[in-house]
């Protein structure tokens, strides 16, 4: 009697603890699923800047390669630089942080994830802090698939 | 397309990296596994990647990382099966009534911890493709793994498998592995069901099917090796390519009816008929070649996803600390407290602790499997790993410190005062 007392306290409360916890957890939310590769389509024309290092988003078929953990980001472009920026999802909008990696200029990227679209498309703007005379680029990206 | 010399390259360097720090790590009086599980972190992106980018990038070019996966998934299959094949059934019947309470007491507590954890973590490092339960239920199996193999290695090595605590250890080890691999399955069904056209209850039916099939039926051809290597004394090349038939066939069934190829390699594995002749020479036949070669691949695979760099910020070190702390509290603490609760004393109770807090490489494949399917994302994964690395790494000296020492020093004392050992009544 003892024994299966001591099992049902050691080991039956925890059970009934963690189905507790499954039922108190549905009420939470997570950011937005923003994850995976996305096809870039300028908006705007490209200006070109000798004294600018290349835009990330000039090859022919860019794309926008977006790692997600919550709302911390991690954007990548698939230029010769990798250039990769970090970032944060409040709601619906991705804010990158500017701080670019080493030996690459500083690049905003702001963006709003339209999910009624079929796929998931972005609506963005990059930005050029350390170079004032090009100006800033709008983008259109749609999602091509879900990673990790 | 594959291109060969690449493949070659990326093998040369990780067979030569492991070797190395695996020998390093041996001189620390660490366990070679540990060193190669290191060194796939150090030639990813948290190490070679961010010293040398280019020359990472020329090693490991992202468009090749396909076939060393392949190469990898090849030789997890392989040693799924050589950890099935270690696990014998007895050592599950054979549980006396500490080892049932402890045992289950290792799972839930660090799985009841790694829920609560989750609670915090879910908003914080998932999104919205990942649903709460399949979030907490994977968080929770992470916490609540054991490695068995390394245990049953470390036990072996220390002469403790055949005393009462390396019995007690085996057993719990055995049930959590086991525990562990089912609700894992479980997780993966529910994750792949939710994505597929396929309904919940006809991969779950089917799942059961396939194990009937393989308890009832396959087993017992599976005797007949048995019988067969009696006769001849050994295990013929023919006899072997029919057993990795049969484990590329359960591992593709498994991966067909929606819950991981893994799985049916580790099924077949644990339905081998367990002679302990039998049992050795297999894993002579395979374990060389699958751990000296394809488990490298597959530790610099996870090192490849791992990224430290993605832990930016005391934020995130600070979500790492409550992993590391839930993991360690749930699984040491959980299991030394049923141990002395069932009557094992402190000492002995403390040692299961540090064992079952042991959790190598079985973590790290339920890690990926978790990475593959989308449930953890890749700074979880990191953190994930970085804990399987920590709380394995940190059995072998608080074994020594706080079950070996003490011994030692008990029994010097007993030697040089021998009048102060108690007789037992007659």
């Amino acid at each position: 009697m003892k024994a299966v007392l001591l099992y049902l306290a050691l080991v039956g409360i925890p059970v009934l603890a963690v189905l507790g916890i499954l039922q108190l957890g549905r009420g939470l939310t997570a950011p937005i699923a923003v994850a995976g590769t996305w096809n870039i389509e300028k908006n705007s024309p490209i200006t070109n800047d000798s004294s600018c290092s290349a835009l990330p988003i000039s090859s022919d078929k860019p794309v926008l390669t977006i790692t997600q953990s919550g709302s911390h980001l991690q954007l990548m472009f698939n230029d010769t630089d990798r250039t990769t920026l970090t970032g944060e999802l409040h709601e619906q909008t991705i804010s990158t942080a500017n701080t670019p990696s080493q030996g690459q200029d500083a690049i905003g990227l702001e963006a709003r994830v339209d999910r009624q679209a079929e796929p998931d498309s972005l609506q963005g703007v990059l930005t050029f802090r350390e170079c004032p005379s090009r100006k800033a680029v709008t983008f259109t990206a749609t999602h091509q698939n879900p990673v990790p | 397309m594959l291109h060969l010399p690449t493949l070659l390259l990326q093998v040369a360097v990780i067979l030569a990296v492991s070797r190395m720090v695996g020998w390093i790590f041996r001189k620390i009086h660490q366990r070679q596994v540990i060193g190669e599980m290191v060194a796939g972190i150090l030639l990813g992106p948290s190490l070679l990647g961010w010293l040398a980018p280019n020359l990472s990038a020329v090693i490991f070019p992202p468009a090749s990382l396909g076939f060393l996966s392949a190469l990898s998934q090849i030789g997890l299959i392989v040693f799924m099966f050589l950890i099935g094949l270690e696990l014998d059934p007895q050592t599950l019947h054979r549980r006396s009534h500490a080892a049932v309470v402890t045992s289950h007491v290792s799972i839930m507590f660090p799985f009841l911890l790694g829920s609560l954890l989750s609670l915090y973590l879910y908003p914080r490092l998932s999104d919205d493709s990942v649903s709460f339960t399949n979030f907490t239920l994977f968080m929770g199996t992470a916490m609540s793994i054991t490695a068995f193999p390394v245990l049953a290695r470390i036990l072996t090595e220390r002469n403790m498998l055949r005393t009462p605590l390396g019995v007690l250890t085996i057993a719990c080890a055995a049930v959590d592995d086991v525990t562990a691999w089912c609700i894992l399955a479980g997780v993966v069904l529910l994750v792949r069901t939710a994505e597929g056209s396929v309904p919940f209850w006809l991969t779950l039916l089917g799942s059961l099917g396939y194990i009937a099939i393989m308890i009832l039926g396959v087993r017992r051809l599976l005797r007949k090796f048995e019988l067969l290597y009696r006769k001849r004394g050994a295990i013929t090349q023919d006899m072997l390519a029919v057993m990795l038939l049969l484990v590329l066939a359960s591992g593709w069934t498994t991966e067909w009816l929606g819950i991981h190829a893994l799985f049916g390699a580790f099924i077949v594995g644990a339905i081998m008929p367990k002679e302990s002749d039998f049992v050795h020479a297999l894993l002579e036949k395979l374990n060389d070649f699958a751990v000296v070669l394809l488990l490298p691949l597959f530790f610099a695979f996870t090192g490849l996803r791992a990224s430290v760099g993605l832990l930016n910020g005391g934020e995130m070190w600070f979500y790492f600390a409550l992993i590391l702390i839930a993991a360690i509290v749930g699984k040491f603490g959980g299991s030394t407290i049923a141990a002395r609760i069932t009557g094992t004393p402190w000492r002995e109770a403390s040692a299961l602790g540090i064992l079952m807090n042991t959790r190598g490489l079985v973590e790290l494949v339920a890690l990926n499997i978790g990475y593959d399917i989308g449930v953890i994302s890749p700074t979880l994964f990191t953190m994930l790993v970085l804990m399987a690395l920590i709380t394995t790494f940190m059995t072998s000296p608080l074994l020594e410190w706080a079950y070996f020492r003490p011994l030692r020093s008990q029994a010097r004392r007993s030697a040089e005062t021998p009048e102060s050992i108690s007789i037992p009544p007659a």
